[in-house]
């Protein structure tokens, strides 16, 4: 007996390679997610919304972060008063010669006294920093 | 015995893999809902620095000040002889103020710092591009 058969070939998509690159793209972002935000210190961010421009936020030369007691972090490690003004210092003066303005990025916990970023605000002065940008937490979000 | 199949058309089911797009689906899912955790929309507030020199206004403009302070956990606003309790009364009068002048938002030390933010900010909305904190003593 001969059963004839219209044999169709069977179309299907091949996905197997698109989930593997979609796989890594996941791994890739998540740890990249990861490391950048080891570099922040956890900090409850005045609620504001901001320059109201986000987009256009680009990478900091310099971000410090002060915690709620006042001390100073750069990259999540704690630096003295001292340290950080050196480090602003030589950072003035790159800046200066490459005729760029310091861009310079303050992220302060909302429940810090004002002593304190004060302080820093008096320092940066005395060293010829005449701008500065204070980190906001978009309102509703916590940080 | 002969058999005999139906003339009628024959259906053949096209199946698409589904299961791989669910994986990928979920695992999408997953990574959103962690990262929308730990990330945090953060934006910045530019302010100019100045020092504070109390009485030393050069030129004939009386320099636009606003001292902030806390009272009962409440954020207060004077200009002058003006005391504003709230961040709208502020946005409202620095509305009126001219702008070319900017102002300069002075911040004595025992309040927090979300209080000096709010008043920048209420700048900012108000119209003003040049904003400065001045640390007070």
């Amino acid at each position: 007996m001969r059963i004839k058969r219209r044999e169709l070939a069977e179309t299907h998509l091949e996905i197997t390679p698109m989930i593997d690159v979609v796989l890594l793209l996941i791994i890739f972002f998540t740890l990249t997610a990861q490391f950048a935000d080891t570099l922040k210190t956890p900090l409850n961010l005045p609620e504001e919304k901001g320059a109201g421009a986000t987009e256009e936020q680009g990478t900091s030369a310099v971000v410090v972060d002060m915690t709620s007691d006042g001390e100073l972090r750069l990259q999540a490690a704690p630096v003295s008063f001292e340290e950080f003004l050196h480090v602003i210092s030589r950072d003035q003066k790159e800046a200066r010669a490459s005729g760029q303005p310091m861009d310079l990025t303050v992220r302060v916990d909302r429940a810090c006294p004002a002593t304190h970023l004060n302080a820093l605000a008096s320092a940066l002065t005395q060293l010829g920093v005449r701008n500065w940008k204070l980190a906001t937490a978009s309102e509703g979000a916590g940080s | 015995m002969t058999f005999r199949r139906s003339k009628g058309r024959e259906f053949v089911t096209r199946r698409l893999p589904l299961t791989a797009f669910i994986d990928v689906t979920l695992f999408l899912l997953l990574y959103f809902m962690l990262a929308s955790d730990f990330s945090t929309q953060e934006s910045w507030l530019d302010a100019a620095l100045a020092a504070d020199r109390t009485g030393a206004a050069s030129g004939d403009l009386q320099p636009q000040v606003v001292t902030v302070g806390v009272s009962n956990g409440q954020p207060t606003f004077r200009m002058g002889d003006r005391l504003l309790n709230d961040r709208a009364s502020l946005e409202g009068v620095l509305r009126q103020l001219p702008k070319q002048n900017g102002v300069f938002i002075k911040v004595p030390g025992d309040v927090p710092v979300w209080v000096p933010t709010m008043a920048i900010q209420a700048a900012r909305d108000a119209g003003f591009v040049k904003v400065s904190y001045v640390p007070s003593k």
